[in-house]
């Protein structure tokens, strides 16, 4: 056991410097009893004695939580009503007391939680929290499976099983081990599930690989969030119908170190830069692909892969595009993390450089550029129907100049809120100010379409 | 650790710490109840707890039903205010001395406190008066607390804590991350769980990320403890943090379900909760208080507040170290 300190400001700086808020994971596996417990049943009852005992079990798999995502958010929610960096579900805002104010590029769980009602034309409408995300089945918080889809939409992943665990891999097991990003999984022969990337040896992971280390001769970095890689499948889940062993490798991805924030000033820019889509479709299969309408497909389904360069006119539209009526942008200030693209590289080094929170990086896309899942889309969860990052269900994001609500004094405005207040609708624009958009402002599909 | 567990209502649990050499058994906690109304107890995630230790009530800031309830010791619930819309988003409570009520209110980047009589009737909204700079920006407290003459306003993910009298004007505050070194790149990315004032006037709070407990005495000077690990006494990750009138401080262990006592050398006395269903066990703990000799902690998985009665037995012996 550690003695009692007693500190002066210099020595906490000592002893400090042997730990970070990044320590935890540290882009592998985190340390052994931060998840599991060895030697604590269940209420901590005694094991049973003698030859006819019965053994009391601890908690499935030895989980210190009550289930895999329960586990992860014992530390990654928070009570908290602001932003905090590796807090990614706001618990209060699912009991109705403030809106969901974590701004992590992929969304607070705590829309799942929560169900907007609203009058549509005359009818009573629902939006589900379970409509609003990833329903990450959490017993501790109050998360469970989804209702109404049962199984993953263009896949058949069951949402009985879906834990934070089905994408990231909590073990951290790959890793990427050179600067043209080449990802290795090292399994025991015979143990692993044949997947393309497994070696018998590979480089230690030394670091998180999400913020855009590099990896060395000697030491690997971890992969983009710990994402499972080709031939993931948690034990959990082994042999259960609908899943398969992930086949696509992880994202190429970078982001800011401090991403978990407001956006009223500036953006947080992720520089995507190949292979979401295809990740995502380890499980949403056949949702989106790349041979899509426009190009002489016949699929007439939205187009989100590495090979869906976005193409002259739609590169020109999202260049250009300000807000509704005003095209007079330039590709130097065209990016907004609302409707966010893939760069079309691999390039951990330039991926790095565009990653920022400061708004130095504004540059729009160019000829490489690709439409992908996260475009559209929030990876947790959204305030929207679909996970969508701005609602499509109604003809007008913002009304006279402001974010609708049922609040709203502009009594013509409430039911485009569609049941939310305004302060819930701008944090799903992560508390941008409605003026950076028009007075009436339309979906932001027209970024990349231009319509309006 | 060797444990007898006779559950349901008024189970005795009895704690001996696994350590070498083992220590006496000091410390004995028995469930008593949750906190409840005429429905049965309340399923309660993660809320906002403070105490009255005149009135020997329990207040409970409601952001569910953006009030605040108040319960007697029995653990009934015998009184709410604020369901009217007084306070909106409803984020903490706090009792003065006096019998005063503060209710902290939120909303996006702003913040409101509102004074109330004892009966919870709003007296007056909180205008801030004499912020530095550092606390006008860049400060948006998330709970507060009374000790002696002072609110204290926390904003615990920028770790600083600013002290106003009852109208609100400021007198002074704490830059915790500072005091303790932190850069700001730590303090963003850490930032603290749980806080609270003993009776000394000292600041008690949890850093999770560090697996450590710190105690700021008034005149600055740091104590801190804890452990990493999943043993008795260790930190998994650590949150609320209390301390009763002898100077045992409690701190929840939200991953390990357990609410640990040390004695006011820091030294690991005991714990009881547990992971499990049993009522008297504990899912994802978070804050706590203490009042005399009973422990008041918030869950997850709407199991409410339990409360536990904790009996020292016998002067504290040194046992483990800091956890």
């Amino acid at each position: 056991m550690k003695a009692a300190k007693s500190l002066t400001a210099a020595a906490v700086l000592t002893l400090l410097a042997s730990g970070s808020a990044f320590a935890y994971h540290d882009g592998g596996v985190a340390y052994c009893d931060g998840c599991h417990t060895m030697h604590n049943s269940s209420g901590n009852k005694a094991m049973g004695t003698g030859s006819n005992a019965t053994q009391l079990k601890g908690v499935t798999y030895l989980l210190q939580g009550s289930d895999q995502s329960s586990t992860c958010l014992n530390c990654h929610a928070t009570t908290s009503a602001k932003a905090g960096s590796y807090h990614i579900m706001t618990t209060d805002a699912a009991a109705g007391g403030t809106v969901p104010s974590n701004y992590t590029p992929g969304g607070d769980f705590a829309w799942v939680k929560e169900t907007f009602n609203y009058n549509s034309h005359g009818t009573p409408t629902t939006s589900l929290g379970e409509r609003h995300g990833h329903n990450v089945v959490a017993a501790d918080f109050g998360i469970t499976p989804d209702s109404t889809l049962s199984t993953a939409p263009g896949g058949n992943y069951p949402a009985a099983n879906l834990a934070c665990s089905s994408c990231h891999d909590p073990h951290g097991k790959y890793r990427i081990v050179d600067a043209s990003g080449t990802v290795q999984r090292p399994v025991v022969a015979g143990t692993g599930y044949n997947g393309a990337n497994d070696v018998a040896v590979s480089l230690p992971i030394n670091g998180s690989g999400s913020y855009g280390a590099a990896p060395t001769t000697t030491e690997a970095v971890g992969v983009y969030r710990l994402l499972g890689g080709p031939g993931y499948l948690p034990d959990s889940v082994a042999g259960v119908a609908g899943i398969q062993p992930f086949a696509a490798l992880p994202p190429y991805a970078v982001a800011p170190a401090a991403y978990n924030r407001s956006e009223a000033s500036t953006d947080t820019r992720v520089a995507y830069g190949t292979g979401m889509s295809e990740w995502c479709a380890n499980c949403h299969t056949n949702i989106h692909n790349s041979t899509a309408n426009y190009d002489g497909g016949t699929s007439l389904i939205h187009p989100a892969s590495s090979d869906s360069t976005l193409g002259a006119n739609i590169l020109a539209n999202y260049n250009a595009y300000v807000s509704s009526g005003n095209f007079g942008g330039t590709v130097a200030g065209a990016y907004t993390s609302m409707v966010p693209f893939e760069e079309g590289t691999n390039n951990r080094a330039n991926l790095a450089l565009h990653a920022v929170n400061d708004g130095s990086q504004k540059g729009g896309a160019d000829s490489s550029s690709n439409v992908m899942c996260l475009s559209c889309h929030r990876a947790h969860a959204s305030g929207w129907d679909s996970m969508t990052r701005w609602t499509n269900k109604t003809e007008f994001l913002t009304v006279a100049g402001a974010y609708p609500g049922t609040d709203s004094t502009n009594t013509s405005a409430q039911s485009y809120g569609l049941g939310r207040t305004m302060n819930e609708v701008q944090a799903t624009f992560y508390q941008r100010p409605a003026t950076v958009y028009a007075t009436y402002q339309r979906s932001l599909c027209n970024k990349c379409h231009a319509k309006d | 650790m060797y444990k007898i567990y006779r559950g349901m209502l008024l189970s005795l649990i009895l704690v001996t710490a696994l350590a070498s050499p083992a220590p006496a058994a000091l410390f004995r906690a028995a469930y008593l109840y949750t906190l409840s109304d005429f429905n049965g107890a309340i399923p309660y995630n993660w809320v906002n707890l403070a105490v009255d230790r005149r009135g020997e009530e329990t207040y409970v800031a409601d952001p569910a039903g953006r009030s605040v309830r108040v319960f007697n010791d029995s653990g009934m619930e015998v009184y709410r205010f604020g369901d009217n819309g007084d306070f909106r988003n409803i984020t903490a409570v706090a009792v003065a001395d006096s019998g005063e009520i503060f209710v902290l209110s939120r909303s996006n980047a702003s913040y409101a406190v509102t004074r109330c009589d004892y009966r919870g009737e709003p007296k007056a909204r909180l205008a801030m008066k004499g912020l530095p700079p550092e606390y006008a920006t860049d400060f948006v407290p998330d709970t507060i607390c009374w000790h002696g003459d002072h609110l204290y306003l926390v904003d615990r993910n920028t770790m600083k804590v600013a002290l106003t009298d009852r109208e609100g004007s400021f007198d002074s505050g704490y830059e915790l991350g500072t005091i303790l070194g932190f850069s700001k790149k730590q303090i963003s990315e850490s930032g603290m769980v749980g806080f609270s004032v003993d009776n000394e006037g000292d600041l008690l709070f949890t850093v999770p990320v560090f697996f450590s407990a710190y105690l700021v005495t008034p005149g600055h000077q740091v104590r801190s403890f804890g452990m990493r690990g999943s043993t008795p006494g260790k930190f998994n990750i650590v949150s609320g943090i209390a301390s009763d009138e002898r100077g045992n401080i409690y701190v929840a262990d939200t991953l390990r379900c357990v609410v640990m006592i040390f004695d006011r050398d820091f030294s690991f006395q005991a714990e009881f909760g547990f992971r499990g269903l049993e009522p008297g066990n504990l899912i994802a703990p978070m804050e706590l208080v203490v009042n005399h000799d009973r422990v008041y902690v918030a869950q997850s998985r709407a199991r409410g507040v339990s409360v536990y009665r904790v009996f020292q037995t016998q002067p504290s012996a040194t046992s483990t170290k800091g956890g």
